[in-house]
């Protein structure tokens, strides 16, 4: 019996060891694991003052960057797609064990306080309490609530939930970060994942007049219950033990003047019972002049509409909340060029050279503005000449020659040797000024060239070629606080 | 409960603990033993257990009472009425509902007329095995080959034994009731083979029956969407699965009971080696195919009443052994395939038709060749209808059909993983057969060893398929 007892606990060492790698193997790649590595990262380095939690309504919404700019101190958005309500408590705990805010971010949404019930919505939840250990008792709480028996096992351990995946499993590079792609859809910051999408064109017709309040019966749902209710309280007495006050939000979300006025009203209630605030960015529409285009989808802002609420949100915090003044700290001054990116990435921005250059003898090249939206570019080109029929004889020739770093979205190497051409551009004797429109994996460039050439026969460049190096952009939204 | 079910994974350790706790007084150790065995039963349907308990029951009375008879009328009285009890309640929950379709059936074609109607029956699981298993007993009995015994406890263990109780092998009470009287000191050899076993048994249900099931319960469901390759690949899957489906099943009981010190009986021996029907025989489901022998072909004359008595009687065995698995025509057929080919195997054989199956390639051959006739069997045996099972037949070579072997169910990966499984599966049972693989094993050292028993493991967890329940189920709890 002794042998057996040894050689078994021997064996069982072994196999918890193999189980635990395979079991990181198994891990699904999600979004939410580089946003808690990355919140584990910061935390490490400098004091969190804002924890943002929520479902994908607070993760689409809440841009720490802007939050940050506006409020003057530094936070980070820990939403969590489908994330319900029961779950923010136990996710709250996890945060503080890494950092000590002195204000909590809690988004509600409607069906964020009902059990998720759908195999879909119960995986989601997987995606935030996967950073949970699963010796937390609240986690195994949640387990036995909301799961079924059979789900158990799948719930706590990755390698039975994904093993029918072993096929698509790296099983060297334990990484499991799903890491937002720079040119992809989404942009990233802090756990804030914003969609660079519209709303389609039948979500804009069918929600056309959302900023009105319908009349009548609104159609309700279950009310909150005394259980939920005792939720709220329980996580404001976690937030307040901890030191930090609580701020309750509702992103906007078109589709609720038609079903959930009764809910916001309970919502509202409770929030005052517990002597905490609530901003409904449902009832802000005016004042902060959300549109349409300000949605991904009809209950998602986009990376528009988010920085119309993230103003708004540090604003307020910084006019409702004392908290401390980072901007002259290091991560603060750090995030500045983070800053400054963002906008040139994701917002219209501008380059311009304004240094006249001579092509030929008689054709200088006076301007070149460069347009960057997200999902196009476009050159205006000034052309100065004394001699406008000679222009009738050339075409203009644009190489643009991406960064190192941009380099790596092109996926030919042959793109990545010679960059992105543009060709074909007419000169004639009318026009004074060429604009040409492109679409480009690229975006950031770290030389244009621009030549003239043989309208007949291409021969190579003709006189001067003209070389930009330093294209710095600059934002061009209308807001100047906001840059 | 199923051996594949989380909840055997908390039941079993926890049993075998107390087991050894208390395996040193036989009396308590029996009645721990039997309780188990209920839980475990009960687990499934707790209503069934008085069906398990009246049998043992009955069985244990009449046992008792034969000997004592008076008469050997009284005896064949007393016998007739352990038959009837238990063949009564096994053709009630398992062939009323075939018998009285039958009768309708029967009925109409006569020109009769008679509604179509089902009686709301459960089949409670395993009772085609305890029925057969608490049958010898009293059969031995009648026939003075085994004394009765004259405590309950071990003969109701025996009947209820947890670990072959729901799928066998069927036990013959002079071979499984004497070992509830001895007393078994913890062996760790036998403990680790036992596991070991055990473990084989679940991977060859959970990697590789179940995944081949996926696309054989695909194929099998809809058989008018395929033809050709595609019903081929389904009847040649299946006749895997199903052996690995009860061979696993099969593996696990012995592995179990061999850490609790009994020795049960081998049930499978790498039949798709086989190289005549015969041989199959003595090599798949051997627990049944000998009961079959001494309770049903021995007492309707054997081989003694001539060589057309012979076939006969080998027919009917057959027959009724295909009975035994279903309440179907579907079986009936299947187990008539199989008599009809050993009664040509038998005449053959007696009229001098004898063939060389020993060396390599005649031997290579008998094996694809019997390979296939079995395969052919199973299409009965796997069809939902008759009908179903007429189409694969005449299906089985139309190949004008577009072939789509990856969309049966199964991922081209999953497609090809099965493909490498059944490859081990078969390298692994010749290895099995000429050298025994767990003294091959034991030769190694412990690296080796435990590298080999965490390969089975990780397996089972990363290329098992569990938690769908279309494929959980081991085929034979139906039966």
């Amino acid at each position: 019996m002794k042998r057996f007892a040894k050689s078994a606990f021997i064996f069982l060492v072994i196999s918890i060891l193999t189980f635990s790698y395979f079991n990181k193997v198994f891990r699904s790649s999600e979004v939410y694991n580089a946003t808690f590595s990355d919140f584990e990262e910061l935390a490490d380095n400098t004091n969190i003052d804002i924890l943002i939690f929520g479902s994908s309504h607070a993760l689409t919404a809440y841009n720490p960057l802007i939050v940050n700019q506006y409020s003057k101190a530094i936070s980070y958005n820990l939403g969590s797609s489908a994330l319900r309500f029961s779950l923010t408590n136990v996710l709250l705990k996890e945060a503080l064990k890494n950092t000590k805010p002195k204000l909590i971010i809690i988004e509600v949404f409607e069906n964020s306080i009902r059990p998720p019930k759908s195999d879909e919505i119960k995986g989601f939840q997987l995606q935030a309490l996967d950073v949970i250990p699963n010796l937390n008792q609240e986690k195994l709480d949640i387990m036995t609530t909301y799961y079924d028996d059979n789900e158990y096992l799948g719930f706590l351990f990755p390698l039975f939930r994904n093993h029918t995946q072993w096929n698509e499993k790296n099983y060297f590079n334990l990484d499991r970060s799903n890491r937002i792609s720079y040119n992809g859809p989404y942009y990233y910051y802090n756990g804030y994942v914003a969609s660079r999408k519209s709303l389609k064109k039948e979500d804009s017709i069918k929600y056309i007049d959302f900023k009105t309040v319908k009349e009548g019966k609104p159609v309700n749902k279950k009310k909150i219950d005394e259980k939920i209710t005792r939720e709220f309280s329980t996580l404001v007495s976690t937030a307040r033990e901890a030191g930090a006050e609580v701020l309750f939000v509702s992103s906007p979300d078109i589709t609720v003047p038609y079903n959930s006025h009764r809910f916001y009203e309970e919502l509202e209630k409770i929030c005052k019972a517990l002597n905490t605030n609530l901003i409904n960015y449902n009832d802000l529409y005016q004042e902060l002049n959300i549109g349409l285009s300000d949605f991904a989808d009809p209950t998602h802002l986009n990376l528009k509409g988010g920085l119309k609420v993230s103003k708004h949100l540090g604003e307020y915090i910084r006019n409702n909340y004392s908290l401390p003044d980072r901007s002259m700290s290091e991560y603060y001054l750090i995030s500045e060029n983070d800053k400054r990116t963002f906008f040139t990435d994701n917002y219209p921005s501008k380059a311009t050279m304004k240094d006249p250059k001579h092509l030929l003898e008689d054709i200088t090249l006076s301007r070149i503005e460069f347009y960057k939206d997200y999902t196009q570019s476009s050159l205006k080109i000034l052309i100065k000449t004394t001699n406008p029929k000679e222009l009738d004889q050339y075409n203009l020739g644009i190489h643009l020659t991406p960064t190192e770093e941009e380099k790596k979205f092109l996926h030919r190497p042959i793109d990545k040797e010679r960059g992105h051409f543009i060709q074909d551009i007419a000169l004639n004797s009318k026009d004074s000024i060429y604009e040409t429109s492109f679409f480009a994996a690229t975006k950031k460039y770290s030389k244009i060239r621009v030549f003239l050439y043989n309208k007949k026969k291409y021969s190579g460049s003709i006189g001067r070629d003209f070389i930009w190096n330093d294209i710095q952009f600059e934002s061009t939204l209308s807001d100047p606080k906001v840059k | 409960m199923l051996f594949n079910s989380f909840d055997f994974a908390i039941f079993f350790p926890i049993f075998f603990v107390l087991y050894w706790v208390v395996h040193k007084k036989i009396t308590l150790r029996n009645v721990f033993l039997l309780l188990s065995s209920y839980v475990f039963y009960a687990w499934w349907d707790w209503r069934f257990l008085f069906l398990i308990i009246f049998s043992s029951v009955v069985d244990f009375i009449i046992g008792g009472l034969i000997p004592k008879a008076s008469t050997r009328a009284k005896q064949r009285a007393l016998l007739i009425i352990s038959l009837t009890t238990n063949l009564g309640l096994l053709a009630y929950f398992k062939y009323a509902n075939f018998f009285i379709d039958s009768f309708i059936n029967s009925f109409n074609f006569l020109g009769g007329s008679l509604d179509s109607f089902a009686l709301n029956i459960i089949l409670p699981v395993g009772i085609s095995f305890y029925t057969f298993q608490t049958l010898s007993y009293t059969i031995d009995i009648y026939r003075g080959r085994l004394q009765p015994v004259k405590e309950w406890l071990p003969f109701f263990t025996f009947v209820a034994f947890f670990p072959q109780l729901v799928a066998g092998p069927i036990e013959r009470a002079s071979h499984l009731l004497p070992q509830f009287y001895k007393k078994y000191e913890f062996d760790y050899d036998r403990v680790k083979s036992g596991l070991l076993l055990a473990a084989f048994g679940l991977f060859k249900k959970m990697v590789i029956a179940d995944r081949l099931a996926i696309l054989v319960n695909q194929v099998y469901n809809n058989p008018t969407d395929y033809s050709g390759i595609e019903l081929i690949i389904a009847t040649v899957f299946f006749a895997l699965q199903i052996y690995c489906d009860f061979s696993g099943y099969t593996d696990i009981a012995i592995g179990i009971s061999r850490t609790l010190g009994f020795d049960l009986m081998k049930n499978f021996n790498a039949p798709y080696f086989s190289r005549s029907i015969t041989e199959f025989w003595r090599r798949w489901h051997i627990s049944l195919s000998t009961w079959f022998r001494d309770y049903v072909y021995i007492p309707l004359g054997g081989s003694k009443d001539g060589e057309y008595r012979t076939y006969l009687n080998l027919f009917i065995v057959f027959v009724v052994s295909g009975l035994w698995h279903g309440a179907a025509v579907t079986f009936i057929i299947w187990g008539a395939i199989h008599g009809l080919f050993i009664v040509a195997e038998k005449a053959f054989a007696n009229h001098g038709f004898k063939v060389n199956r020993t060396s390599f390639i005649p031997a290579s051959f008998f094996t694809i060749f019997i390979f296939a006739i079995v395969c052919f069997a199973w299409i009965f045996f796997r069809a939902n209808t008759f009908a179903d099972s007429l189409y694969i037949v005449e299906n089985l070579f139309n190949f004008s059909k577009d072939v789509k072997v990856f969309s049966l169910g199964l991922a081209t990966h999953e497609f090809i993983l099965s493909l490498v499984v059944i490859g081990l599966l078969f390298i692994f049972d010749a290895i099995h057969i000429k050298y025994n693989a767990l003294k091959l094993l034991n030769r190694n050292n412990v690296v080796v060893r435990n590298l080999v028993y965490l390969c089975i493991v990780f397996s089972i967890i990363i290329f098992g398929i569990y938690g769908d329940d279309s494929v959980k189920e081991f085929i034979y709890f139906q039966f």
